[in-house]
């Protein structure tokens, strides 16, 4: 039996491939599989090359697959700049319409076995059917889906198009499934336990869902791929709790109009991505220097600069760590994969709200714009709230010394306890000074409070304890896990220690972690490893520590990081 | 914003007097609000000066108390006042502070404030018809007068200004 | 008694810190902190129920100066700050300070927005048409002769005209005041805070250390003929042609008011996340 199998459905000019992925991936979901919806595009705002990528299994898979079992082309326009993107294993299947002409060079070379699929002919036959949609009929039936599951999601997709169109993507779909006869395919995967209680959320969204759940209120964004999909499902979901989403006019002043509605104390968040957040920075200084709450989620892509939109990398480490002239420590967290966006952002609105600082959360395109079914989550824990004032103790000073280096911050409205946020130097009361003790003692005191602080077993997500360690972060996380379940069945002994604490870093915490392995390797996708070298600058680190680094736009997948760790190893 | 008032109300004792008060309560304020400027800007002599004067000022203030008495007065709020400038008589404006100033500079800030204060009773005595409010406003244009008198006799003492009282050597030095 | 007879003095003593101003002794900022605690006074507001906002600059150092909550942030991002805290705090008045540098330069694009936003805030600029913090470059409305180490001869381009922006970009109050006029400036700031919506107060506050020309600014000032107007067109050419005109320059009759306070929910999260099961 297959443990995973992928199709990608590819197509042009309006086709629907990406909705008729979507319905595939949630009718697989509703017959109780897991899986992943990735998408590809062209450039074109509308009508350009499109492909969506569905990876299906019966246990949680957030990776994308080595190869493709089928690729399945609605018409092969411009398709074959997606061919990197959609490797074919030699057992491969290529689905294509012969009235779309010939199967781009690039695509056999694969070896994948090519059949005939009249889609043209079979939705012509169909008043208002679409080749995308039966297509999905086929690859459902493939995918060994019931057809009844897949057809119960059509209304929730295609409601605004009416009736009649749901209607003809119904008889679409079954010309689809009797089709497959024809072709004499099958998946191979098990049957899927029944399931309740799943969900089926990008990543985007289920950062979006983790901030409200945390109590954030507020958010200001501007518009950027790819986090756009977040302030979209953000804005009427935060309307409905009493919130409210802003437009500022550049990154500038989305991140300022955060950080007022956190000085009211309100819990506060901007989005953005790499070209966004290089505009942000100074201004995550101004709230490490006034130590006030916020959360920035980067949606990372391919840099630098304006790099492409569209596509993944893990390189903005580097700016979220450093990022602000001058020594100003702040919490970088990064989700391991869509699943852990939800709990990883709560835990970050917890920690700015605890620590008084901004908390970087970097996730990015390959999971924010992935969708993915996962288990569906217990209520929130409870909301940190803020260190307040006690009443009583004398004159307010905001930045006041303690032993946590966390000091009480009065909200506006408060009386006895007015105070003024400062960017300049300032002493425990928050008056701008230049003296050299208070300066010092600032700085101290800011980066103490997350030194000191106990972020508790929440740092990492550990598996194994094996001779080999693959220490990695983000997306990363799951290829990698991927890959440590084939090393091990080849014989290794593998760890995986997948980081959701990137800052401040815990050299102790991780080298114990390390401990007992005679290999470690960082895997992470970007050029030469940012999290290496700054892990290593840290001592955080074994001697002799590799790292494993490419730029994307290419995910990674598990049989490269495989092959990598195979080629260069002692293992 | 106020109404231009084309007829002022008329001169009530309650009216006058609170007139009066905030005439030496704004200036004591400004004078103490300058010699604190000329303190963080370390021109001792001049800071402590203004701070002789607020001291005055509120000595007269004081005085004025005790005419009111029980009276109510009317609250004015700021702009309701009839200054005839922008600001209350002896309230030395901001602008004719200078880090540099010297005393004599100080000195005849004060001077022109009391002078100022003086027109001010002076006028009122002039518009008003009622006879009782007359004679006080004359009697504070006096008084008005012997101030400026202090002034004018603590000026003869006091060396004037050198030419170069302005000069500073070093350049302005950019901050945040 | 007669105690709090006084606004100037109750003023002072009910808002006034014990930090010290930096600013140099003749500088028109200390009028425009006059006048704003006069107006807190007049419309006796609680200190805890204000926060003023600013960015950098000699002006921008005015929230400490004065008790109540505040925020002194990085130059030219008050407004955002301040609208952001308005829109999740509606309790609260939120008073926006800072200079022309701060505001029209580095702030200019957030000057902008925050006219078209309407957020019920106040700003008050002090114009002193320099950069003084930062020893004496020019501005956005610097004269375009007036020459300077960084540029000799002057700016050689138009000044920057905040009162015919603002009209431009939809604000519906805009006032100019006179750092020289404390008790007239302190109307216009109670009128600008009571006005439901972004509210303007350009303030002409001369620079004795780099701008000792601006001494002249007294002589020319006067109230402006014809204000306020509630026509924009006559605003901007009354405005424009004299530049020393002060008072409320331009108060829309139709009084648009500011974006309504924050919605009531009317969900849940329960509601929210059942959008995901499958």
């Amino acid at each position: 039996m297959a443990e995973t199998y992928s199709v990608a459905l590819a197509g042009s000019g309006g086709a629907g491939v990406m909705t008729a992925g979507t319905l595939l991936l949630e009718g697989a979901a509703k017959a109780g599989f897991y899986g992943l919806m990735s998408k590809l595009a062209g450039s074109q705002v509308r009508g350009g090359e499109t492909a969506a990528l569905v990876r299906l299994a019966t246990w949680r898979v957030e990776s994308p697959p080595d190869a493709y079992d089928i690729l399945c082309a609605v018409d092969w326009r411009n398709v074959d700049r997606f061919a990197p993107e959609i490797p074919l294993s030699r057992s491969a299947v290529i689905l294509t319409d012969p009235a779309s002409g010939p199967v781009p060079p690039v695509m056999l070379a694969s070896g994948a076995r090519l059949i005939e699929l009249p889609l043209a002919d079979l939705a012509k036959a169909i008043r208002g059917g679409r080749p995308a949609m039966v297509a999905i009929g086929v690859l459902g039936a493939l995918a060994r889906i019931p057809e009844d599951a897949i057809a119960a999601v059509l209304p929730k997709h295609l409601a605004e198009h009416g009736a009649a169109a749901i209607d003809a993507s119904r008889a679409a779909l079954a010309a689809g499934y009797r089709h497959v006869a024809l072709l004499g395919l099958e998946s191979g995967l098990p049957d899927p336990k029944p399931a309740s209680n799943r969900w089926l959320i990008s990543g985007n969204q289920a950062l979006a869902l983790g901030a409200l759940r945390a109590g954030v209120r507020f958010v200001a964004g501007y518009p950027i791929t790819p986090a756009t999909e977040f302030v979209e499902w953000m804005s009427p979901a935060l309307l409905r709790l009493g919130g409210r989403l802003i437009q500022g006019e550049d990154e500038l002043a989305s991140i300022n109009l955060a950080l007022g509605a956190s000085f009211g104390g309100v819990p506060a968040m901007t989005v953005t991505s790499g070209p966004g957040f290089s505009l942000m920075v100074e201004s995550v200084g101004l709230a490490v220097a006034s130590e006030t709450p916020l959360v920035l989620v980067d949606v990372q892509r391919a840099g630098p600069s304006t790099g492409i939109s569209t596509k993944s990398e893990q390189s903005d480490l580097n700016l979220a760590v450093y990022g602000a002239h001058g020594d100003a420590p702040r919490v970088v967290v990064a989700p391991t994969s869509v699943a852990d966006s939800l709990p990883a952002m709560e835990w970050a609105v917890g920690l700015a709200e605890r620590l008084q600082v901004p908390v970087i959360v970097l996730a990015d395109q390959q999971m924010g714009q992935a969708d993915a079914v996962i288990d569906g989550l217990p209520p929130p824990a409870p909301r940190v709230t803020r260190l307040a004032p006690e009443p009583g103790k004398g004159p307010y000073k905001r930045y006041a010394m303690t032993p946590s280096g966390i000091s009480p911050i009065a909200t506006p409205g408060m009386p006895g306890c007015c105070w003024v946020g400062e960017g300049l130097t300032h002493n425990e009361g928050g008056a701008p000074v230049t003296s050299a003790k208070d300066h010092v003692t600032q700085i101290e005191k800011r980066w103490h409070k997350l030194d000191a602080f106990d972020f508790g077993a929440d740092g990492a997500e550990i598996d194994g304890d094996g001779e080999l360690a693959i220490v990695t972060w983000g997306s990363s996380a799951a290829p990698a896990r991927e890959a440590a379940d084939r090393l091990r069945r080849e014989g290794l002994s593998v760890r995986v220690v997948a980081l959701r604490l990137i800052a401040p870093v815990r050299p102790k915490q991780l080298l114990a972690l390390l401990a007992g392995a005679r290999r470690t390797v960082v895997v992470e996708l970007n050029h030469r490893g940012q999290l290496f070298h700054y892990l290593r600058s840290e001592a955080a680190l074994p001697d002799g520590a590799e790292s494993l680094a490419r730029p994307g736009p290419l995910p990674l997948t598990a049989r490269e990081i495989c092959a990598r760790i195979q080629a260069e190893g002692h293992a | 914003m106020s109404a231009r008032r084309s007829v002022a109300p008329k001169w009530t004792l309650e009216r006058f007097l609170a007139h009066a008060l905030a005439i030496e309560e704004e200036a004591a304020l400004r004078y103490r609000e300058l010699a604190l400027q000329l303190e963080v800007h370390h021109n001792e002599p001049v800071s402590h000066l203004f701070t002789d004067l607020a001291a005055e000022e509120a000595r007269h203030a004081e005085r004025i108390r005790r005419l009111v008495g029980t009276r109510r007065l009317p609250v004015l709020k700021p702009w309701e006042y009839r200054w005839k400038e922008p600001e209350s008589p002896e309230a030395a404006p901001y602008d004719a502070a200078h880090y540099r100033m010297t005393a004599h500079h100080a000195l005849r800030m004060a001077l022109a404030a009391e002078q100022r204060a003086e027109r001010f009773f002076a006028a009122v005595a002039r518009q008003t018809s009622d006879r009782k409010l007359k004679a006080l406003a004359k009697e504070f244009a006096t008084e008005e007068l012997s101030h400026a008198a202090s002034v004018t006799a603590a000026l003869e003492k006091t060396p004037a200004p050198p030419a170069n009282w302005a000069a500073d050597f070093d350049r302005p030095i950019a901050q945040d | 008694m007669n105690a709090d007879v006084l606004v100037a003095a109750s003023a002072a003593k009910q808002f006034r810190t014990a930090v010290k101003p930096i600013w140099c002794p003749g500088c028109g900022d200390f009028g425009v902190l006059a006048a704003i605690e006069r107006a807190f006074a007049v419309m006796a507001m609680p200190p805890e129920q204000i926060a003023l906002i600013s960015g950098i600059g000699c002006s921008s150092r005015l929230p400490a100066y004065l008790t109540p909550y505040g925020f002194h942030g990085v130059h030219g991002r008050a407004l955002p700050f301040a609208t952001g805290l308005k829109l999740a705090r509606p309790d609260l008045e939120v008073i926006v300070v800072g200079g022309d540098g701060d505001g029209y330069s580095i702030g200019g694009n957030h000057f902008l927005h925050a006219c078209r936003r309407n957020t019920d805030i106040t700003y008050i600029v002090m114009d002193n048409r320099v950069f003084g913090m930062t020893k004496g470059q020019p501005s956005p409305t610097t004269e375009p002769d007036w020459g300077s180490p960084m540029a000799p001869g002057g700016p050689d381009m138009p000044s920057f005209d905040p009162v015919a922006i603002a009209l431009a970009a939809g604000a519906n109050f805009i006032a100019r005041g006179f750092s020289g006029d404390p008790n007239r400036l302190a109307e216009m700031i109670v009128e600008a805070v009571r006005w439901p919506g972004f509210a303007l107060v350009e303030v002409l506050s001369p620079c004795v250390t780099f701008r000792p020309d601006e001494t002249e600014w007294k002589h020319a000032i006067h109230p402006g003929a014809g204000f306020p107007f509630d026509d924009r067109s006559r605003a901007a050419a009354a405005a424009a042609r004299d530049p020393f005109a002060t008072g409320i320059v331009f108060r829309s009759a139709s009084r648009p008011r500011s974006r309504r306070a924050s919605p009531v929910a009317s969900g849940d999260l329960a509601a929210v996340e059942k959008e995901f099961a499958v």
